[in-house]
């Protein structure tokens, strides 16, 4: 059971799919279009873009505080931000489901559990459990090919001197540092796409796999169907101050290189991360919106002398 | 509780209401699947069957009417698997024990069947009718095994006597839930008002046979009977906050209206018992009053599930798929019927009549006007009797309701397009009026 607000009743409902329980009206999509999330420590836009009649892709920020014990000054900021594969049964459905279990698993794993990977993976582990759990009724098309509810999954915790990403899919995280001669922006993930296996296995040119239109298939997700669910954790250490991006392809479909979007974040991004989320979603947008839209920016400030250490990036 | 039976259905509805609409109406087509022949390593179900035999006087004219009585109980023995507790009454003013003697029930085995058949061979007709102690003695037997599947056959060839309708609905009433009771009647001085009263209420059928049918018609319900795996199902009708369930109606494999019927089971829940199942189909037509929501805004009117209700009264869902077809083509399915709306200001949308649910209306329509044609000629109005009866016979065309239209057909003269109301044999009349309420299960595809 998701809780939700029901823009009908007046408070706060439960729901077992995509209606009220109280009232019945449709609360899934109703809110889904455009949202805003802006806890302080951390914001993320989520847009349907101009092209689809949904927004598939979700959105789940958190602010778990400081009960970790650190030495950290901010609390520990939870981003997670999925995308419903479109050829499936109820990708909305899948990609809510999917952040919010992960948001909930993933606070409550690292409130006793200061790994932030292990966690991580938990909140995975459990978010493709609750997706599976979708597809309870078998869903098929017209042909009766099953299309069991998927989606795709990126989160990052920024937490003390650390960040950490994990991901299944082709959602992205990026660290984009504030002063860039400290060190470079980085994509932090993957993808698991086909375009990622072919150029890894060297079979065609970059420019002949991109032109395939099998280019943006993907080959990990979450739901049913998925052959094995195998998290991708990564954590940094960073030198210096900077935000960690993180968003779907309805981004980076138009910002593919690390460095275009590095160049379009903005200086202050570090104090206004809701307003880089916007920026970026308004580029996307304005690039011709094909696809939803999400992006979460959580700042990274680097701590007093000796909180940062001052290898890797 | 596990079911050997697993509920597939459909949802048929215009999910486009217009603006400030309420009613929001769907077909919910429902068939259980499942064998319980060789393949199945699951021991039957617990069952316990009663036959309830007119032994009025009247059985005995033509004697005919009783031997063929006397063979089809017979055969229905026959049809009992062993281990299946079973009695016999013969009911007249008041209701006896024909076999066993003693008021209870008897596992079926070799022994058993025989003695029963014999003690068929000694039931001699005298007497009036007063079917209410039947049901009561019925219910008595059936109450010692109250987690079997229960089912009793009721065959009379006379109208209720010495206790007024009322005074029998309240005795079915009390019967209900406790049994499932199909009817039947033979001959043409049973009334059907009384039987389909007791046949809708206890989830059984109703026709009418001739006596030289009686032993093949027995020998078919008694092996239905034995197919049905699971008892106590009910549907579970979920409604939000301020909407009414107008109705929810059996359509097949006969107009049943349940909306009486409903148990609260929680506040915005209601149970509507629908007895046993077996490997069946039936259909039901649900009507949900809404709060109408705003143009473009979807609302769940209601959600249906299929449950089955234990001894203790907990409802537990039953292995079930509803599926449900968008406007795009592209088919659902949940492990629960969903019945939607979505206001809308285009006419084009709003207007559209779901053929399964203009089906099931137009039946219902149909089954109205032979009622109403019925009770009009008895009242002597041949006018407008004859209305209701062109009126059915055009619905009976439209929905392709080849059974009806080929028994009013019977008293149908083309050349005048006239009905011959004062030269329908009373057997005619009888059999419209039972037929008018039986039906045929909607197509599935």
């Amino acid at each position: 059971m998701l809780a939700k607000f029901c823009r009908r009743c007046t408070e706060s409902v439960a729901r077992r799919d995509r209606y009220c329980e109280q009232c019945g009206a449709w609360v899934a999509d109703l809110w889904r279009d455009r949202v805003e999330v802006d806890i302080g420590i951390a914001a993320g836009v989520s847009d349907r873009g101009h092209r689809h009649h949904r927004n598939e892709d979700a959105i789940a920020l958190r602010d778990i505080g400081l009960s970790l014990g650190s030495s950290a000054q901010r609390g520990v900021a939870v981003a997670i931000v999925c995308d419903g594969v479109s050829s499936s049964a109820r990708p909305d459905e899948a990609s809510e489901v999917a952040a919010e279990v992960a948001a909930e698993v993933l606070v409550a794993a690292l409130r006793t559990d200061d790994n932030p990977a292990v966690a991580t993976r938990e909140a995975i582990r459990a978010a493709h459990q609750a997706v599976t759990e979708l597809a309870s009724s078998v869903e098929d098309d017209s042909d009766g090919a099953s299309r069991a509810p998927a989606c795709t999954f990126v989160s990052a915790v920024v937490v003390g001197n650390a960040v950490t990403v994990g991901w299944v899919g082709d959602s992205r995280a990026y660290w984009i540092p504030e002063i860039q001669t400290n060190s470079a922006p980085a994509r932090l993930t993957r993808d698991d796409s086909w375009l990622t296996q072919v150029l890894a296995a060297g079979t065609l040119s970059p420019a002949q796999a991109a032109a395939d239109r099998r280019a943006h298939a993907i080959t990990a997700w979450l739901g049913r169907d998925a052959d094995q669910v195998d998290p991708h954790v990564v954590t940094i250490e960073p030198a210096g101050s900077g935000v960690v991006v993180v968003c779907t392809d309805g981004l980076w479909n138009y910002l593919d290189t690390v460095d275009e979007l590095a160049a379009a974040v903005p200086a202050q991004a570090l104090a206004a991360p809701l307003d880089v989320a916007r920026l970026l979603v308004e580029i996307a947008l304005h690039s011709g919106g094909r696809d939803n839209v999400t992006v979460a920016v959580l700042p990274f400030v680097c701590e007093p002398i000796g909180a940062c250490s001052p290898d890797t990036l | 509780m596990t079911s050997t039976l697993e509920f597939r259905g459909a949802v048929h509805q215009n999910l486009y209401l217009a603006e400030g609409a309420r009613d929001v109406h769907a077909v919910i087509t429902v068939d259980a699947c499942g064998d319980l022949g060789a393949t199945s390593s699951a021991p039957p179900p617990d069952a316990a069957e009663v036959l309830i035999l007119d032994c009025s006087g009247s059985m005995g004219f033509p004697q005919e009417k009783i031997k063929q009585a006397k063979q089809a109980a017979g055969g229905a023995i026959d049809e009992l698997r062993d281990g299946v507790r079973f009695g016999l009454i013969t009911g007249s003013v008041g209701a006896q024990m024909l076999w066993p003697a003693e008021p209870k029930l008897v596992p079926a085995d070799a022994r058993t069947r025989a003695e029963a058949k014999a003690a068929l061979r000694r039931l001699d007709p005298a007497g009036g009718t007063t079917i209410g102690p039947w049901l009561r003695l019925a219910g008595q037997l059936f109450g010692e095994h109250p987690s079997a599947i229960r089912h009793a056959i009721l065959l009379t060839d006379g109208r209720n006597q010495h206790e007024s309708f009322d005074e029998l609905m309240a005795t079915v009433r009390d019967c209900e839930g406790k049994f499932s009771c199909d009817c039947r009647g033979v001959g043409t001085d049973w009334s059907v008002a009384e039987l389909r009263m007791i046949s809708s209420a206890l989830q059984g059928t109703v026709r009418m046979v001739e006596s030289a049918d009686l032993v093949e018609d027995f020998r078919a319900m008694m092996a239905t009977s034995m197919r049905k795996a699971i008892a106590e199902v009910g549907l579970q009708l979920w409604t939000p906050v301020g909407a009414t369930v107008r109705f929810l109606k059996q359509t097949a494999p006969a107009l049943v209206d349940l909306s009486t019927q409903r148990v609260d089971s929680g506040a915005l829940t209601g149970n509507y018992p629908t007895g046993s199942w077996g490997p069946e189909s039936r259909d039901y037509h649900v009507c949900v009053e809404v709060e109408p929501g705003e143009v473009n805004e979807e609302k769940l009117a209601c959600r249906v599930t299929v449950v089955h209700t234990s001894a203790d009264g907990a409802e537990q869902p039953l292995p079930q798929t509803f599926s449900h077809t968008e406007p795009d083509g592209t088919i659902n399915r949940f492990p629960h019927a969903r019945v939607r709306a979505i206001w809308t200001d285009d006419l084009a949308q709003s207007t559209v009549i779901n053929d399964k649910v203009a089906a099931v209306t137009g039946r219902g329509e149909l089954a109205q006007a032979l009622q109403d044609g019925l009770a009009a000629h008895h009242g002597g109005d041949s006018d407008r009797a004859a209305d209701y009866f062109s009126r059915a016979r055009m619905l009976a065309e439209q929905f392709r309701d080849d059974n009806l239209l080929a028994r009013l057909d019977q008293i149908y003269d083309p050349d005048t397009g006239t009905f011959r109301l004062n030269r329908m044999s009373a057997e005619e009349e009888m059999s419209l009026d039972i037929e008018s309420t039986n039906t045929t299960p909607l197509d599935r595809d």
